[in-house]
Formats: C-alpha cells, structure tokens, sequence
C-alpha cells in the first residue's frame, strides 16, 4: 500500500469549534479538533451532497448542515438517520505544529 | 439510530403524513423574552418603527414578541415603552402626548422617554411611587426615516453600528416596512439563497426585474464565513461578460443585495446594493421588514424604480408585500408568496434541503452556534467616521469563455473579485472605492 503522508494544516489553525475545509487532490476533507486531537474525516456526507464542514460540532460528534445525519469524529461511524453508511476517516500525525494525513483511507465504510 | 420519518418515500404516499414531524425548530425561531433565539436578537439594535408612523397619537407595536407603544413627545424625543401602564396597565395607545412622555388616559400617571415615572397625580405630594418603580422602555436611535431600538440587557447595549452603505454618494435611501405573516427566518433565509431567482424570479412565470432577466441561468454561488455574518456572491456568464453580484448577509437578519433596475451591458467595478434591509421579529408567526431602498439615477438607467411606491406597507418592486390578489399571486407568484406559504413557522425537520440550500443550511448552523454560545456573540460596530465596510453590489467583467471548465471559471473570478474586496478593507471612503475600482479593472478584458 502507497502511505503518503501530504502536509495540509498548521494545528493552530484549527478551531475546535470549525472543522477545516481541505482538499487533496479529488479527496475532500475536513479536519476537526476534539479534546485537543486532530481528526481528518471525509468531508462529503454519505446521504447527499452536502460538506460536514458547513455543519455543526458537537462533542465527538459531527452533524450535517443538510439533513443532520451525525457522524462519530474519530472513526468515522454514522450515528443518525438519514445516513445510514460510515463516513470514510484518514490517518493523521501532528509533527512540529504540522498537521499531515495520510491519503490511503485508514478505514471506511 | 433514530427512528424518526422525515419525509415520504412512497408514491400515493400521502397517508404516511401522520408520522411526520410537526414541530418547528424553537431554538432558531422562537423569539419572546427569555427564548433562545429571542436572546440572541436581543444584542442587536433593530429597526421597529419608521418617523413617519410618529405623529399625533402613540402607536401600538409589536416586536419579538413584546407588546409596546412607540411615540414621540412634544420635545421630539422619541420614547420605546411596555404597552401597559406601570400602575393598573391600561393600554398606553390610549395615552396622551406631552411635552416631555407619555401620559396613562386612566389615573394620569406620566412616564419620561426613559420609563421613569414623572407624576403620579392621584397620589399625595410627597409620594415615593416614582422613585421605586418605572415602566418598562428601551434606548431608541432615530435615523435616516426608521426608528432603531435596543431590546437586550442594559449592561450590554452596544453602540449603534454606522454601515458604509448608509452613506453612498448619490444615493437616496428611502425608508419602507412590510409585513408578512411569518416566522422571520423563513423571510431572512430567501436573502441567503441566490438559487432560487433563477425560477421564482425568473424561469417559472417569466423575469419578474427589469435588468435581471440573466438570472434565468442558474449561478455558481461561492460564500465566505466573515466576523459577523456571511459575504457570499453568485456567478453567470452573459455573452462576453461575467455578471457577479455581491450579497452581505450579517447574522441575525440583516441583507443588503446588488443593483436594481440597472443594465449590466458593460463593465461595472464595486457596484453597491439597492436594498439594505432587516427581517424583525413580530412574534413567532409575523415579521416585520424594515429597510432603506436605495435610489440612485446614475445607476437606475432603466428608469423603472418609483420612490412613491416606497414606503408603509409598500416598495417599488415585484411580489413583497400581501397587496395583491390571489388570482395575481397565483399567476406570478413573488418572494412574499414564498416565505409566507411555507407555513406559520417552517419545519425544518419536512424540508429536505438539496445543494440549492447551502447558504440557508450555512445560516441555520451559524444561527445555533451564536445561539448556543451567547456571550460569544460579537456584535459588528461602525461610526460615521470609520463605517462598517459592506460588500453588496454587483461587478461585471468582460473575461472569455473557458469552454472546457467554465463553471469552474464562474467560481474562479467570483473568489478573485472578493479577494479585491477584502484587500481594499485596509483603506477607507473614497480610498477605498478608487482602489477596488481600479484593482477591479485590471481583472476585466
């Protein structure tokens, strides 16, 4: 398996109220802080079309802005109605203030 | 996982109705005193009456759910009160004007703009009635035609926020206000959502504004999360021309949009808005549109704007207000059709919103996270001196077609206008508008 890890972020710019929006390549992401941990998820919900980072953190939670299907932060797993398939994650390490994922899917749906 | 039917999913489905949800969402639209979202619209100045309702008599008004009476005294002082009187609380839109406040018709007790009581004349001299208690009122600030009024707590009040669009060269802002029979969100949201001109105002029943008939084509839309609210823009291609209008929608409920009545056959740099507007909260059924429209000739080339029909209860263009007949609402049905038929209060839970409705999806979230977050809540400040940049208007731009990607060259220019824009905050006044007008040029063919 090709693990490419590809430098996305600075860790101070991520709000742990506001998932950030990045794009590598044809993969979007949104990467979200929570209790101080960097996650990246996949960034389009898997019910419609709509982007998680447009929506609302909630704990270890995110919800989609469009028709609140809510997503587990840390691994990915669907939480509510109407989605009713995992939301694929990627792996990230924190070095130097640096904020890298890594773009083979860690798991997913 | 929750259980709950949102929606239909079957044909001839109609009987699966009963299991749906009919509850609106009471965080986002409730507004009385103590509700959440009635909190939260409590930190902002809001417009609640207009001059020209302030005469003769005091008038009964109804805002964020608050029963009150809006008068000015013979001094010219305006004065923002509870409805009922402090002592046994007859209507004070039975009360009598004076010099100075308001008097009560039923024991003549005389309240100061401010709610101190200033006689109470059926009681003895030396009562300490007036120093203990006082009728509720709220600080006002009377400007260009609208009466604006702070509702929240004392400690709090912000100072009244000077927009740059308030003051435009040449334009004329002329007050107007207009009811609907409402939730506000649901009239606020349609300021948010630039995808549905393209039917309602355009493809369903033909372009119903003079100068937008381009809006037929549905846009790209790009929005931009700022301090206080949302900038967000939408793209089209008109022959040689990229037609870009710029939209401020400011959390709670204010919007300001592009030009009206104008003609976009040629290269425009920082044109600015025709409406500036705020969606007040009556209670949680009704709304109240304040607003200035902006009338301006050198822009208004097509003539058609009438600043007679601005004003209570009326403005000069299509489908705003209730004054029209069924049989016309139902052959080219307007805005107010819209917000107004989605129900008393909308619910949320039996939309369901599709890519058209990410500004109002966007809006929702940022709504609830103020809400929930309330002494986060900044307020946007501005004086006459250093106003408040705004950014609504439109900007048109002679740029070729890019034929393989030209929904991605709609994106492209509309995020390169908007980075001008943001770069010429660090200027002001005419500074400001020299250095986006000329930086805007170079962009253009």
């Amino acid at each position: 398996m090709n693990q490419v890890w590809h430098k996305v972020a600075r860790e101070d710019e991520i709000d742990p109220d506001e998932p950030l929006r990045i794009r590598v390549g044809d993969a979007q992401i949104a990467l979200c802080k929570v209790d101080g941990t960097v996650y990246a998820i996949d960034n389009i919900c898997t019910h419609e079309f709509a982007e998680l980072s447009d929506g609302f953190i909630e704990g270890d939670c995110i919800e989609c802005p469009l028709h609140q299907a809510q997503f587990h932060i840390p691994t990915g797993k669907v939480m509510s109605a109407p989605a009713d398939e995992d939301l694929a994650v990627y792996a990230v390490k924190v070095e130097d203030g640096d904020v890298y994922v890594q773009l083979e899917q860690a798991s997913g749906a | 996982m929750s259980d709950e039917t949102r929606w239909i999913t079957q044909a001839y489905g109609g009987y699966d109705m009963k299991d749906l949800p009919n509850e609106p969402d009471r965080e986002l639209t409730s507004v009385a005193p103590g509700s959440p979202c009635g909190e939260y619209m409590r930190r902002f100045w809001h417009p609640v009456a207009m001059s020209e309702q302030l005469g003769g008599k005091p008038v009964a008004i109804r805002i964020l759910g608050e029963d009150l009476v809006v008068f000015r005294d013979l001094s010219g002082q305006v004065g923002l009160v509870h409805r009922h009187c402090a002592h046994r609380r007859m209507s004070l839109e039975y009360g009598h004007i004076e010099q100075h406040g308001i008097r009560c018709a039923y024991h003549g007790w005389l309240y100061d703009v401010d709610g101190t009581i200033l006689e109470t004349p059926g009681e003895p001299e030396d009562s300490p009635i007036c120093k203990k208690i006082c009728l509720g009122a709220y600080p006002v600030h009377e400007y260009k035609g609208l009466v604006f009024a702070y509702m929240g707590p004392p400690a709090l009040k912000p100072d009244f926020c000077h927009y740059d669009s308030f003051d435009i060269p040449d334009h004329e802002l002329v007050p107007y206000s207009i009811h609907s029979p409402c939730n506000w969100l649901q009239e606020s949201e349609n300021s948010i959502d630039p995808f549905h001109s393209c039917f309602l105002h355009g493809r369903v029943n033909g372009p119903q504004f003079p100068g937008l008939e381009h809006f037929v084509e549905l846009p790209v839309a790009e929005y931009l999360q700022i301090d206080y609210g949302f900038v967000y823009s939408h793209a089209r291609r008109v022959g040689e021309h990229i037609m870009v209008r710029f939209h401020d929608h400011l959390t709670p409920n204010f919007a300001q949009n592009g030009g009206m009545f104008q003609k976009f056959s040629k290269p425009t740099f920082f044109g600015r808005p025709s409406l500036t507007k705020w969606v007040v909260p009556v209670d949680d059924t009704n709304s109240r549109k304040f607003g200035w429209r902006h009338f301006n000739d050198k822009d208004e080339v097509l003539r058609q704007g009438d600043k007679e029909s601005v004003g209570w209860e009326k403005v000069d263009f299509y489908g705003q207000t209730a004054h029209r007949t069924y049989a016309e609402m139902q052959e080219n049905p307007g805005d107010w059709e819209a917000w107004s038929s989605q129900g008393p209060i909308n619910i949320h839970k039996r939309e369901y919103l599709a890519t058209t409705d990410k500004g109002v999806s966007m809006l929702r979230a940022r709504l609830k996270k103020h809400i929930r977050n309330i002494d986060k809540v900044s307020v946007p400040s501005g004086t006459l001196e250093k106003p408040l940049h705004t950014y609504g208007g439109d900007t048109v731009l002679k740029i070729p077609k890019r034929l393989n990607d030209e929904r991605e060259l709609l994106s492209e220019i509309q995020v390169k206008i908007r980075d001008v824009y943001l770069k010429g905050d660090v200027y002001e006044g005419e500074d400001r508008v020299d250095f986006l007008k000329r930086t805007l040029a170079e962009l253009s063919q």
